[in-house]
């Protein structure tokens, strides 16, 4: 069964954006990056690898859903 | 014997006086962390009811009894200036108040344009909070 894939926008008072990609194991997850500033409109200027990103992908994942968003 | 006179007429060209030299102008200038010219201007419009009629990136307002230009600096960011004879505290705070209300503008602005983007690319929104630092936190389902 594949894991909830959320994305987390947290937008602050004085405007700064940071995201992040939960429920996707592995380095996929990075495959989100384009996703991400399109809708900010911006530039991802820093990174921080979570936990999640050293687990092991599960292959079972839906990618394809990703490609009709970009 | 010849005898020698200095007269002064009473009609004379009199010396001028020296006076003390006029203070002149001065230019200050308040750097700001906005960039956005639209939001520069919706946010003087909000707060001082202003309608900008220039469309130049680099623009002036007359806020009060003080005029105010918003010049774009080399780093990306305006800086206001002011013609003064001495530095203004009221300008200051003025400067302040601005960038203050455009941060909160640039909050809306991005959370309103972020949704936008969400919606057009058919992306859930599945919760929306307002954390106690005011921060906007937006989840979005990425299964759907």
């Amino acid at each position: 069964m594949a894991s909830q894939r959320k994305l987390v926008i947290s937008i602050d008072k004085e405007g700064n954006v940071t995201a992040e990609i939960n429920g996707v194991k592995g380095p996929s997850c990075k495959d989100y990056e384009k996703l991400i500033e399109q809708l900010v409109d911006g530039m991802i200027t820093d990174e921080t690898l979570t936990s999640e990103f050293y687990e092991q992908e599960n292959k079972n994942d839906d990618s394809t859903n990703l490609s009709n968003k970009l | 014997m010849s005898v020698r006179y200095r007269v002064t007429p009473r009609i004379k060209i009199a010396r001028p006086k020296p006076r003390p030299p006029r203070p002149q102008k001065k230019v200050f200038t308040v750097s700001t962390k906005m960039t956005s010219r639209e939001l520069v201007v919706k946010t003087l419009q909000k707060l001082y009811n202003i309608e900008i009629n220039s469309t130049n990136e680099d623009f002036e307002v007359k806020v009060d009894s003080y005029r105010l230009e918003f010049e774009m600096s080399k780093d990306g960011c305006y800086d206001i200036r002011y013609s003064s004879f001495n530095w203004s505290k009221a300008v200051d705070e003025m400067a302040k108040e601005i960038e203050s209300e455009y941060r909160g503008m640039l909050q809306d602005y991005i959370y309103n344009a972020v949704k936008a983007k969400a919606e057009e690319k058919g992306l859930a929104l599945e919760q929306e909070t307002v954390q106690k630092n005011q921060a906007i936190v937006l989840t979005f389902n990425l299964n759907g």
